[in-house]
């Protein structure tokens, strides 16, 4: 098979997505690519579509019901929720992900937010715009506590970073093993005790049933009244009602949150005015360099699937049994 | 017989201070004072005085007749100097080597807030805006450290965990723990030409005046932050003015100023691309706690006669 039809759903900026579609196309001259910002623009290509590209959490349902032609599903970030659990996904179809690539940038990104909460970022703002000199002191990472659930890709760059801050880690997984950058590693039964510990609570799972509301109100109630929890897993994993009532209350110090149960995070939600409550927009694996970073990676995926050589595709998720 | 030693400790926390170190010394006298007023109430008969080294007046040296150490908790003592009326006798030690880590945390705060937009990302919070805009990673870059010390030794070692490139300029210095590489001064400029961060932790003394100069900034590559942990007058405060207003350089993290407090007119406030903090570099919110070993270290030396068994000893 010579040629095929690409339907590539990225709502992003326009100098972002064309990256995409460009560097595909220089790439592979006899394929067609449909390039559209938004699901509800992506039906009119969806059924002549044989390829469909995008972050899942972009996608709809409907794309499923009129691609009935989509054999393969590149997603461009490690989750393929939005795509496999879709009700009109149909088992047949190739997902592959970019899992691995995500390590670095969120580690990053949770230290960012680790470190804006701890140096009272708003306060520091606000002081500045009102050129106030106000010293206090800031919290330091360095003897603290961090906490991660989830022990996948993205711990194992965040550990030894917040090890070189000097703090001590603690991963939490159903499969415990020796895991460089952490000082222990603990089994899901002991979850409650590591949420009781921790300085810093980091949400690393990925979103399964068995993860919906895993932090809630009596996991909020357990920790730490100085403690921050910083959500860059997804938003389902956190029961937000009890999160707000949790931070209304200083229950808990602050929180750092990149993921909703609904996003964009709608503009009269009460998170975005909480004081104790830093928002980014889904950005931990958002960053400059992220095209140039998974692009080798389709492009070696397209090449295989054109050719028929399906096994020798790059992260193919496995099917879910049932 | 040992004489009681009466310590005068001047510290919005003197308490947490006093508290532990008349447990570790219970048969001497601590005094907690926590305000320059308070101190002149409490010092007359005291031979040491715990304090920041800028809160230490001529005054307060003035009543103190009987002061034979100054216990600096602060890395700089550099303002004791102008103390006219200080004896010579008296012995001055600093709390160098303590400040790693608040002073690599606010290193790096610096360069995730400026790489990274805060500013912005807490403006759109205000408005409700949900606007995704890819972030700038670490990863990979190039971080320049002008001044090698203990401090930027803590530094670079964090920096390295986060996969970029360490710098150090030093004269002093042909290696350092968790640096790449490090270059002369004479060439500041070279370095500071390939640093998406510039930092200045270079303590400030005549050849340090301004060494952070116009020819400095005009080698940086326009995407470069530049970082002043160091000392105000370590840049020169006009000309990097003049380069943040036009573009030349990316933007600043400010935590010291040629004036402090900053002016009120000063244009650093109001500058997008810059971020202004009124010297918190070296607190933490466990001061006391990091200090104290040390103080407790010196003053068993003190009450044992052996001076020149005390460490960090200025003078």
């Amino acid at each position: 098979m010579s040629d095929a039809n690409i339907l590539i759903v990225l709502t992003l900026p326009e100098a972002i997505r064309n990256i995409y579609r460009d560097r595909l196309a220089a790439a592979f001259p006899h394929v067609h690519i449909d390039l559209v910002d938004h699901n509800s623009k992506a039906l009119e290509f969806a059924d002549k579509a044989d390829v469909l590209m995008a972050f899942g959490v972009m996608l709809s349902d409907e794309i499923f019901v009129r691609g009935k032609n989509i054999r393969w599903v590149q997603a461009f970030g490690s989750g393929v929720d939005g795509i496999t659990d879709q009700p009109s996904f149909r088992k047949e179809i190739i997902v592959t992900n970019m899992r691995g690539v995500h390590g670095a940038p969120c580690a990053e990104s949770a230290l960012s937010s680790m470190l804006a909460l701890a140096r009272s970022l708003p306060r520091v703002i606000a002081n500045q715009q009102a050129g106030k000199w106000e010293r206090f002191p800031s919290r330091l990472l360095d003897g603290k506590i961090a906490v991660m659930l989830g022990v996948g890709v993205i711990a194992e760059a965040l550990a030894p970073r917040c090890k070189a801050m000097g703090m001590k880690t603690i991963g939490i997984t159903s499969t415990p093993r020796d895991i460089p950058g952490f000082d222990e590693v603990w089994p899901r039964s002991r979850i409650d005790e590591s949420i009781e510990v921790a300085d810093y609570l980091i949400l690393l799972t990925p979103y399964t049933k068995e993860n919906h509301h895993l932090i809630g109100a009596p996991q909020l109630a357990a920790m730490k009244d100085s403690a921050f929890l910083i959500n860059i897993a997804r938003g389902g994993v956190v029961d937000e009602q009890a999160l707000i009532a949790a931070l209304q209350s200083r229950q808990i110090a602050g929180a750092a949150l990149d993921v909703f149960a609904t996003e964009p995070l709608p503009g009269v939600h009460p998170l975005w005015t909480l004081d104790n409550v830093l928002i980014t927009p889904h950005l931990a694996g958002f960053h400059d360099e992220y095209p140039q970073m998974v692009l080798p990676a389709v492009e070696h995926n397209l090449r295989k699937f054109l050719a028929g050589e399906f096994a020798g595709m790059q992260n193919i998720v496995p099917a879910v049994k049932g | 017989m040992m004489s009681v030693i009466e310590t005068t400790v001047l510290d919005e926390f003197a308490d947490d201070y006093v508290q532990r170190l008349r447990i570790a010394f219970p048969d001497h006298v601590f005094l907690a004072a926590h305000n320059h007023a308070q101190a002149m109430d409490l010092c007359a008969r005291s031979q040491v005085l715990v304090a920041f080294a800028h809160d230490v007046s001529g005054e307060l040296v003035a009543a103190m007749p009987d002061l034979r150490w100054i216990c600096a908790v602060t890395t700089g003592t550099d303002h004791l100097n102008t103390l006219t009326n200080l004896p010579a006798h008296v012995r001055i030690t600093s709390a160098r080597g303590i400040h790693g880590p608040q002073m690599s945390e606010m290193a790096i705060f610096y360069m995730i807030a400026l790489s990274r937009n805060f500013r912005l990302t807490f403006e759109n919070q205000k408005k409700h805006v949900w606007q995704r805009r890819p972030q700038s990673l670490l990863l990979g870059k190039t971080v320049v450290i002008a001044g090698i010390g203990l401090i930027a030794e803590e530094m670079a070692l964090r920096f390295k965990a986060f996969g970029m490139k360490t710098i150090g300029v030093s004269d002093a210095r042909k290696q350092g723990r968790g640096f790449d590489e490090i270059m002369p001064r004479a060439q500041l400029k070279e370095a500071a030409a390939r640093a998406n961060f510039l930092i200045a932790l270079v303590p400030y003394t005549a050849q340090t005046h301004h060494m952070i100069n116009a020819d400095v900034l005009s080698a940086m590559p326009q995407h470069g932050f530049f970082i002043n942990l160091a000392r105000g007058n370590v840049v020169d405060e006009q000309a990097l003015i003049a380069y943040l207003q036009q573009g030349k350089i990316a933007g600043a993290g400010l935590d010291v100023f040629a004036t402090e407090p900053l002016p009120q007119d000063s244009p650093l406030w109001d500058m997008d691309n810059v971020i202004v903090t009124p010297r918190i570099g070296g607190m933490s919110d466990v001061y006391a706690m990091q200090v104290l070993p040390l103080i407790e270290q010196n003053f068993a030396a003190f009450v044992a006669g052996d001076r020149d068994a005390m460490v960090n000893i200025v003078r």
